[in-house]
């Protein structure tokens, strides 16, 4: 941006200084009196290449003036105290600009600095110039000198609310603020979103979002019919929709412009088969929590099951499903699954679905099977059979399972904590403590795939949400 | 010549000032570390014709006065805490002592020669000189020029009125 109207500069710059030079030179001379001179014996070729090196234009008919000496002797240091005024005139143009590897031989070092060229204007104010006129700094916008990337740099610490009005002071701070780096991370949890403002966001760039609690009015987008559909494809990775007030249409209007996501929560959103296509879409989703959801059927587990292979951490509890979707599951859940919270299929989930899913799903180490009505000891017999990784293992309000089989699941020996709750009265319960060696009802409640856990509301699945800012 | 005790090595700036800058100052210029070495062992000064004598004079003063406290460990929790801390008001002071145009070119320098501690605490006053303004005074302080249509601010407003919390 700024380099296009450096050359411009430059030549205003020569013709104010020019008015300048003879008081200038009158000044400089007037200056050397005083300061230690080391003047070097050079022939006149070196002096050329010193020039050259030095930025400065060999003038030869203004004779070889003394006042030059001191910029023709290299490695000295001079008085630090009292800086001596550049020789402005003599400041080449860009184009003109000597090869900086002349002067120093390392290739490999690149000193460019945002300022693509000093200006000048700017330097006399250190330079203590009693000539310049010094109310022109006041008049200066500094901005346009810095690069992109710094100015990125100090918007980078803006509230979003500041960084809306930056968006409003000119057209390059407008195009600026909407840089992707700015919008990486957004929570607009627990806020009404009018129709349209989600297509705003999703534009802006944004990677992980969360969506919690918030009131989302439709449509996503509103834009004018030349905006093309590829720019509408969103960049989030981790959506967090928990509990978020949304109609089917909206999410599905949503979902269909995600592709990258990793990880995803819609705990207690209306589903439809064609959310859940649109869910598959993501093939490198790893976390998907659906507990609480409405309206999944066979025809939209199909899809995910199928396309999200590299799935680890899977919530579907109490969502309602048929008994002939548990049975879908427990024989087609991706076999990536470490974490797994099935509870609350009451009757529709049998001994004969755990066998298959225990089979299936090897690499299981977490499982919530709560509220799984009608499964027996069997099931106790397959989880220790089958899963030799299980960390974790939930059958509270099984009612089924004979408590005295439950110390059975010490054979697992990666096993740490076995949820009961439920299911054995207080000295029932201290009996079984002291028999199995794993904690038992340590956690009322499952994380499995939740992004927000506890009372930290500041990150999503431990990936935080707020911008770092002042 | 007798030998240094310090090692230094030598910048030249716009102005043709040579400072001798010591070596555990000159390792916070993250482009001169590669080759601090070469410089050590060169009596020649290196050239930065982007920085001038007054800027390279504040980068000394500022990474000396910081010099021996080191970076705080680089944990997602501390990075956090650490980024949204304070500017504190020495460095708040020596930052806004010499006006904008110095703030400027400070941030430039410290951009051109990567001194990552300078440029984020650099960045941070201007942005605290931004926050909580509204955008002509924003224009006013830092004389930008409004090439904004009405049409096109109401635009803009209308785009980014989600943000306005």
């Amino acid at each position: 941006m700024g380099k296009s109207k450096q050359p411009k500069k430059y030549s205003e710059e020569n013709s104010k200084e020019n008015k300048k030079t003879k008081q200038r030179k009158k000044k400089l001379t007037d200056e050397n009196d005083g300061r230690v001179q080391i003047k070097w014996a050079v022939s006149q070729d070196q002096t050329e290449r010193l020039y050259s090196e030095l930025g400065v234009e060999n003038i030869s008919d203004e004779s070889s003036d003394s006042c030059y000496a001191l910029e023709l002797t290299p490695a000295v240091t001079v008085n630090k105290d009292k800086p001596v005024a550049p020789c402005a005139p003599r400041v080449l143009l860009p184009s003109q600009k000597p090869n900086l590897n002349q002067s120093y031989t390392s290739d490999d070092i690149e000193l460019i600095s945002p300022l693509s060229t000093p200006n000048n204007k700017k330097f006399l104010h250190f330079c203590h110039d009693e000539d310049d006129d010094v109310e022109e700094d006041s008049q200066y916008d500094y901005f346009a000198e810095l690069s992109d990337e710094v100015v990125l740099n100090v918007f980078k610490w803006l509230p979003r609310f500041t960084l809306a009005k930056c968006a409003r002071v000119c057209h390059r701070w407008s195009r600026l603020v909407a840089d992707d780096h700015l919008w990486k991370r957004i929570d607009l949890s627990n806020r009404t979103l009018a129709p349209g403002v989600l297509g705003n966001v999703l534009r802006r760039g944004v990677q992980i979002l969360r969506l919690a609690k918030s009131e989302i009015e439709g449509p996503v987008f509103i834009c004018s019919p030349k905006v093309l559909s590829f720019t509408r494809l969103s960049r989030v990775q981790f959506l967090d929709l928990s509990m978020a007030s949304i109609t089917t249409p909206v999410l599905q209007e949503l979902l269909s412009v995600c592709t990258h996501l990793k990880k995803l929560s819609l705990e207690h959103c209306p589903l439809n088969d064609q959310i859940c296509h649109y869910i598959a879409e993501n093939k490198n989703l790893e976390v998907i929590n659906m507990s609480m959801c409405e309206g999944i059927t066979v025809n939209g587990l199909m899809p995910i099951c199928n396309n999200c292979t590299r799935l680890e951490s899977l919530n579907i509890a109490w969502t309602g499903i048929h008994r002939h979707s548990v049975v879908y599951l427990s024989l087609c859940l991706p076999q990536s699954l470490e974490k797994l919270n099935i509870s609350g299929c009451r009757e529709n989930i049998t001994d004969e679905e755990i066998l298959q899913l225990v089979k299936r799903c090897y690499k299981l180490r977490e499982l919530d099977l709560s509220d799984s009505t009608v499964i027996t000891c069997n099931s106790i017999r397959y989880l220790t059979q089958y899963l030799k990784r299980l960390e974790y293992i939930a059958l509270s309000r099984c009612y089924r399972i004979a408590p005295t089989t439950i110390p059975e699941l010490q054979n697992i020996l990666s096993l740490n904590v076995v949820d009961v709750f439920g299911m054995l009265r207080n000295t029932a319960l201290q009996q079984l403590r002291q028999a199995i060696s794993v904690d038992v009802n340590k956690y009322p409640f499952s994380s499995i795939a939740r992004p927000t856990t506890g009372v930290r509301r500041t990150s999503i699945w431990g990936v935080p949400v707020r911008d770092n800012i002042l | 010549m007798y030998k240094k005790i310090v090692p230094q090595i030598k910048l030249e700036t716009y102005e043709k000032e040579v400072f001798e800058i010591d070596l555990d100052i000159a390792k916070k210029f993250g482009k001169l570390v590669p080759v601090l070495q070469e410089l050590l062992n060169d009596d020649k000064p290196l050239t930065i014709k982007t920085i001038n004598s007054g800027t390279l004079k504040k980068i000394i003063t500022w990474c000396t006065y910081h010099k021996g406290r080191s970076p705080p460990p680089e944990d997602d929790d501390n990075r956090m805490k650490h980024s949204t801390e304070e500017v504190s008001s020495w460095d708040d002071k020596f930052l806004q002592e010499d006006g904008q145009a110095a703030l400027f070119d400070l941030i430039s320098a410290a951009h051109t020669l990567d001194i990552d501690g300078l440029l984020d605490v650099a960045c941070k006053v201007v942005a605290t000189m931004i926050k909580g303004k509204a955008p002509e005074e924003i224009r006013k302080v830092f004389n930008i020029k409004n090439d904004f249509t009405q049409q096109e601010e109401d635009q803009v407003r209308k785009e980014n009125d989600w943000c306005e919390d």
